[in-house]
């Protein structure tokens, strides 16, 4: 916890600030009313997006085609309405760029299976531990089929954070 | 706001900036992506000497491999030149209004003297937030994200 004042950092809850012993008192609860609520807000009022989602034996080549019209960075890959795996921009860096071979090849060959998901009612503060544990951009979101209804972004969340939280934009 | 308060306080140069890989502009894309995956970064910055030029990311390898362009094209003809760029004492809300409205995924970040030095991203600054709200993020249930299931019975 940071001393508006001189700047130093203070152990959070503190009241005053070990450095020019000005007073902390207020911020750890301000700073509470963020935890509280990426903890109480579920991860559905972000408004997840729909997915895009491809069959298994789509060519890569099509599918980047789709990405890029689309203008995303994630597809779910599903087959009768069964999630299989999500391809990104990164399983094109890793695993089909450097063979042009691959672009014929089929999506599936090429994805990430069984990805990390969340549901609806999922807590943004959950969702955004799971990105950041993991490393994820994207989180599918499914129903309690696990049938994928929306896709949620880390941008979704710091959008919401920083807009909400932080006047970002004021 | 508690939030503004520590975004117009933090500096971009507190993210700890990852190293991120170096290229030329006349190298190959595939030479490039070698790098990147070396790295497990998902972007280069590519410099003449030690001044930025450009930044290449796999959002542009995504593109050029739609196009059905080679990867053996320069970097220079799938980069994106002259990039928005941040400076180290920037605040993180410069930061995050770039990434927000300005629709950047990945901002290079420059020195005083205009040297390259990272990259920030979207996962940087999450991870930045994630820290400091560790109450809300890490008292959640001890799990982690749920996996996609092998439907039983199938």
């Amino acid at each position: 916890m940071k001393c508006p004042d001189c700047g130093s950092e203070n152990v959070p809850g503190a009241d005053e600030c070990q450095e020019c012993g000005g007073s902390l008192w207020g911020l750890d609860a301000q700073g509470n009313e963020v935890e509280q609520s990426i903890t109480a807000h579920p991860i559905q009022v972000l408004c997840p997006r729909e997915p895009i989602c491809v069959a298994p034996q789509t060519p890569v080549r099509d599918v980047l085609a789709e990405m890029v019209a689309r203008n995303i960075g994630c597809v779910i890959v599903e087959d009768s309405a069964q999630l299989l795996g999500v391809f990104t921009e990164r399983d094109v860096l890793n695993k089909v760029a450097l063979d042009e071979q691959n672009l014929s090849r089929p999506v599936s060959e090429f994805m990430t299976p069984n990805p990390a998901t969340a549901t609806k009612s999922d807590s943004i503060g959950y969702v955004l531990q799971g990105m950041d544990l993991g490393g994820y951009r994207h989180i599918p979101i499914v129903n309690s089929a696990d049938i994928v209804v929306g896709m949620i972004s880390s941008r979704d969340i710091l959008r919401f954070m920083a807009v909400k939280y932080a006047g970002s934009r004021n | 706001m508690f939030l503004r308060h520590l975004l117009t306080t933090s500096r971009v140069g507190q993210l700890g900036l990852k190293d991120v890989p170096v290229v030329r502009a006349d190298q190959t894309v595939a030479a490039a992506a070698r790098e990147m995956r070396s790295h497990s970064h998902g972007s280069a910055l590519v410099c003449q000497g030690r001044q930025l030029t450009g930044i290449f990311t796999e959002r542009d390898l995504l593109k050029l491999l739609a196009a059905g362009k080679s990867v053996e094209t320069p970097v220079a003809e799938a980069m994106t030149a002259a990039p928005r760029t941040v400076k180290v004492d920037d605040s993180l809300m410069v930061v995050i209004q770039l990434l927000d409205e300005g629709g950047y995924r990945r901002l290079p970040v420059i020195d005083a003297a205009g040297q390259p030095v990272g990259i920030v991203d979207v996962k940087s600054v999450v991870h930045f937030l994630v820290e400091h709200f560790p109450k809300a993020v890490y008292n959640q249930a001890p799990r982690v994200l749920s996996r996609a299931k092998d439907r039983e019975g199938a």
